[in-house]
């Protein structure tokens, strides 16, 4: 599992000489801008209208450069909004989910994928089928149930139905089983108890794949929107996205300058953890795929 | 304890299908009617009062009810305050689990709804007057022959047309359906692209387009209230002259999606005219400034059809539910709030029309032109039907409006598949 | 690439896995049973409630005529069979929704994998120069809210907005993409790819450093064209990057949702409206049976989907 990094593969070390074909590598360089101006011109978009008046925002034509520049709709959605509140409770639920996945999805992993024992067969062939069963599905009755245990507006009922997926728990036996078990033999061998095979031994070496699920829920979390949508009844327990799709859209109007300032508020958080920890990011999910 | 009882119970709940299977069945006794409680007293309410309001008038709504507490000290009101949208969802979720405030804010079109899920108590016998409030108003408090909800503030639409344009194309606003047509084309030979803007099938349409059918003289379900009919001539008189705006190229038929995207146009004046509520007008101040609202907006009835000139009346109501912990101060609050003075105060703060007809005969309510527009209006403004499923119903005519609009069906048959789905929809009741 | 080649050790003791334990006899088999069924219990509990639970009882849902008003008293509803499917497919809606929903995935799923590769195609081609930061930003759509970017994508498909700007730049008069019905869902798709081909691109890039350089230089040396280097050598070795970007795709495809929820709620004319936002729709009305049985059509075609796929590039692999 010592997983180095993309970029320095022996694929490049091997690479043809870049002045035999220069002009097939400017034509790649400009195409690779190009495509990269497409995929990011929606984020420009954003921070440029972001710090426009509104007025600016929906006028005809419409500009790239801010004429007039402006931080009030920051100060208005930090006044008059409280997205301090908000910005915490999708912090604290993703979080939440974030260790709930990582500890009990790697023990039930680890059983998975060590120890042999009555009943796993069909416990793991449930966990995969729940892989390809779609939100939809489950929303209803889930939205049912955490209502009828009267956890409806309450941080237990936004984060309990997330704490654990069939998905942590498929990758992190994936994960597990590629460790060697003679090393968990070993330690068995020397007398050591399961659950110190597993925090001794186990955790230590499943690092990366951990960092992969803990990314990979913290995303999905934070920008989950359709549940929290429904559980959050009263504004203290609103999530980002959520304040931003009901805040933005009054009874009888839309206020373009707040929307554009929030959606800049949700965005930007998660891109800065994503440049932080991008190698992580994309080295997992490419870890992922590889099976 | 209190968990594990919840999720024995969230258990047992899910499990209808062994049941189900095994042989239980729907049984024939009506649900949904709300208890009618004991008659309130007219002392002074007493501890905490919980209550939801939404959008704006939740914002609002403290300032008000720091005025009840001061009149009743041994009371606390605490306001809640909930996005308009998606809101039905969370009275209801909060009716299910049985995990309500004290009252509610209700929007008039939902109140049915929730009535009909048994959470909301009756109003109490000799609570309000109902004589005082409008009429269109007091009609959408009720279901299955019950009042559920106390109306608090209304609002109708009417017609918003820029008066330079008029002025200079020498045309007067139009009082009649025979005028409208003309009128909205002479704005439109002053240089705006549009004479007016309708909504083209997005969500709520139809407040804009029954009020058409109304004006024709259609009513949209049997003397009984047992049956829809939308399939009537006067109905398809209204459809047909919302489809004229379309294809007399006075209206797009790509109308407006997202709120907030025709003041823009109103103002920058591609878009002659508009049909909105009270609150344009700070829309517009917004978006143009307060001269252009001055010197350039005029605001008029809607133009009359064959039979009335009738809009369609929305507003919000007060309800007090089944699981109320304090049921008697809910009630007294609610009754404050409907007090004549209260209302023109709750007007000052909000700008909410009041729903107490009393109410506009004192200070702007009774001398302000626009308002005088909008008082006239309501005094025919219509309700939507009363029955449980006309959410769904909406979303059958909005999707058949948004056919008619874009020209790829005829009223007519539109207005065949509107009646038959709603027949096979239903109105909730058993029949 | 990396993870591939410290598998095998571990694969080559699989034979040898359960020896040791498995001599010890029955307590000792009890005794693993019990701890691996402890070390599972907090996902046990926390799966069985909120994830298989509520999967059994939409599927009873869907065959009864339950309302958003049978919540506090889900017993007494009624068992009607097959007749919510049966009602599903006789709602033009619905069957207009199914149509969307393949029309996505059939333009959708192959688009986003020609973008993918494609660019992880280029990335690998030996550039060096700001190599890592192309990696990083093309990934970046990925990471985005889309509640959060609708706003933005709703004003780029304006009539007069950027991307028909851009369009008039190369002498092309665009769509009001998302009014117009033959141009809303494109004007999705389009979306969907922006936000998804990140994935994959990563996935290919991975599959792609895992194939030794050699063999591809050897075809060209042997006089292939680089094309046809690329199709008889590189591809097939794709086969298992493919078939995971496959999947993947196809399960979150198929769920096509959140771009119709946020960009033009189903319209217009319904041309874009899906199975899962039908399905939505009929959660919101209160009509849980229907929104149940029409969320089962979509299970089925998402397993059926999985299934062709698995069969499809297991097969030549």
């Amino acid at each position: 599992m010592t997983a180095p990094t993309a970029t320095t593969g022996p694929a490049f070390r091997d690479r043809r000489p870049p002045r035999r074909v220069p002009t097939a590598r400017v034509v790649l360089y400009c195409a690779l801008v190009l495509g990269l101006l497409a995929t990011l011109a929606p984020f420009a978009w954003m921070f440029l209208g972001s710090v426009k008046p509104t007025g600016e925002i929906v006028a005809h034509p419409s500009s790239w450069i801010p004429r007039s520049p402006t931080l009030a709709n920051f100060e208005q959605l930090l006044s008059k909004q409280n997205f301090g509140l908000y910005f915490l409770n999708s912090t604290l639920v993703a979080v939440a989910c974030v260790l709930g996945n990582l500890l009990f999805c790697s023990m039930a992993g680890y059983a998975f994928a060590k120890i042999e024992f009555a009943g796993k067969r069909l416990l793991f062939g449930l966990v995969l089928t729940m892989l390809i069963i779609p939100g939809v599905t489950t929303f209803v009755p889930l939205f049912v149930l955490v209502s009828n245990m009267g956890l409806g507006n309450s941080y237990l009922g936004l984060v309990l139905p997330f704490l654990v997926t069939p998905f942590g728990v498929f990758i992190m036996r994936q994960f597990i089983q590629d460790i060697p078990d003679a090393l968990v033999e070993a330690a068995r061998l020397d007398g050591a108890g399961e659950s110190r095979i597993f925090l001794r031994v186990i955790l230590p070496l499943t690092q990366p794949a951990l960092a992969t699920l803990a990314i990979l829920t913290f995303l999905a979390q934070w920008n989950n929107f359709l549940w929290p949508l429904v559980v959050a009844q009263t504004e203290d327990h609103y999530t980002l996205p959520v304040a931003l799709a009901l805040f933005s859209v009054g009874a009888n109007g839309t206020n373009y300058g707040l929307l554009l300032a929030g959606a800049v508020t949700v965005v930007t958080p998660i891109i800065l953890l994503f440049l932080a920890l991008q190698r992580h990011f994309i080295q997992g999910i490419a870890n992922t795929g590889i099976k | 304890m209190m968990f594990t009882s919840h999720l024995s119970k969230a258990l047992i709940g899910g499990l209808t299908a062994t049941l189900v299977l095994a042989g239980c069945g729907r049984s024939d006794t009506q649900r949904g009617v709300g208890a009618k409680g004991a008659p309130v007293g007219t002392s002074q309410a007493k501890g905490h009062i919980s209550v939801w309001a939404m959008g704006t008038e939740g914002e609002r709504l403290p300032e008000l009810a720091a005025r009840f507490e001061k009149a009743n000290p041994d009371a606390k009101v605490q306001v809640t305050a909930i996005p308009w949208q998606d809101y039905a969802k969370k009275v209801e979720t909060a009716i299910a689990s049985k995990d309500t405030p004290d009252a509610t804010l209700v929007g008039s079109a939902d109140l049915t709804n929730f009535a009909s899920t048994g959470g909301l108590e009756q109003v109490p016998t000799g609570l309000v007057d109902t004589s005082s409030f409008y009429r269109g108003a007091a009609r959408s408090t009720t279901f299955d022959g019950g009042t559920y909800a106390v109306p608090w503030y209304v609002e109708t639409r009417a017609l918003f047309y820029r008066k330079d344009l008029a002025r200079a194309a020498g045309v007067s606003a139009p009082k009649t359906w025979q005028e409208y047509g003309p009128f909205l084309k002479a704005l439109q030979k002053e240089g705006a692209k549009w004479g007016l803007s309708l909504p083209t099938g997005v969500a709520q349409s139809w407040q804009s387009v029954l009020p058409f059918m109304w004006q024709a003289g259609a009513n949209l379900m049997n003397e009984d209230g047992t049956e829809f009919t939308f399939t009537t001539p006067e109905a398809r008189e209204g459809m047909k002259r919302y489809q004229s705006f379309f294809t007399s190229k006075t209206a797009s038929r790509n109308g407006p999606v997202s709120l907030g995207e025709i003041e823009p146009q109103f103002v920058d004046g591609s878009t002659a005219a508009l049909i909105s509520g009270p609150w344009e007008t700070a829309l517009l101040k917004e978006a143009g400034g307060a001269d252009f609202v001055k010197d350039k907006v005029g605001v008029v009835a809607l133009p009359k059809g064959p039979k009335s000139n009738a809009g369609y009346i929305g507003g919000g109501h007060w309800s007090v539910f089944k699981e109320a912990k304090n049921r008697d101060g809910a009630w007294k609050f609610v009754r404050w709030l409907s007090r004549p003075d209260v209302q023109q105060d709750w007007y000052e703060l909000s700008g909410d029309l009041p729903a107490v007809q009393t109410a506009w005969s004192e200070g702007k309510l009774k001398s302000d032109p626009t308002l005088a527009v909008f008082r006239s209006q309501l005094e025919t403004a219509l309700p939507t039907p009363n029955v449980t499923t006309w959410k769904q119903i909406t979303a059958v005519l909005d999707a058949e409006i948004e056919k008619v609009a874009k020209g790829v069906s005829s009223p007519e048959a539109a207005l065949e598949r509107v009646q038959a789905k709603a027949s096979s929809i239903g109105t909730g009741r058993p029949r | 690439m990396t993870t591939t080649t410290s598998v095998e050790p571990a694969r080559e003791r699989s034979s040898t896995r359960q020896r040791p334990q498995g001599s010890r006899g029955g307590s000792g088999r009890l005794r693993r049973t019990l701890v691996a069924w402890a070390f599972c219990s907090p996902f046990v509990l926390l799966f069985a409630t909120f994830g298989f639970w509520p999967v059994l009882s939409s599927l009873s849902m869907s065959v009864t005529d339950i309302t958003s008003k049978d919540v506090e008293t889900p017993f007494s509803v009624n068992f009607v069979g097959l007749e919510n499917y049966v009602t599903l497919f006789a709602d033009p809606t619905f069957v207009r929704a199914a149509l969307n929903t393949l029309y996505f995935v059939a333009v959708g799923i192959p688009l986003t994998m020609v973008i993918s590769l494609a660019i992880a195609v280029a990335l690998n081609s030996g550039i060096q120069r700001a190599k890592g930061f192309f990696r990083v930003a093309y990934f970046a759509p990925v990471v985005t809210s889309i509640v959060a970017i609708a706003v933005v994508w709703r004003y780029l498909y304006k009539p007069d907005g950027m991307i028909n700007s851009a369009l008039t730049l190369v002498g092309i008069s665009g769509p009001d993409w998302l009014n117009d019905p033959n141009w809303s869902m494109p004007a999705l798709i389009l979306m969907a790819v922006w936000r998804h081909f990140g994935i994959p691109m990563v996935i290919f890039l991975a599959g792609l450093q895992s194939i030794p350089p050699e063999l591809h230089e050897a075809a060209v040396v042997d006089g292939a064209s680089r094309w046809r280097a690329f199709r008889s050598v590189t591809l097939p070795l794709l086969r298992p990057a493919t078939l995971v970007v496959a999947v993947l795709l196809s399960i979150s495809y198929l769920q096509f949702f959140e771009e119709p929820f946020v960009m033009t709620s189903g319209g217009p004319l319904d041309s874009t409206t899906s199975i899962s936002y039908y399905a939505y729709e009929q959660f919101g009305f209160g009509n849980y049976g229907m929104a149940s049985a029409a969320s089962y059509v979509l299970v089925t075609a998402i397993a059926l989907l999985s299934l062709l796929q698995f069969r499809i590039f297991r097969a030549k692999a």
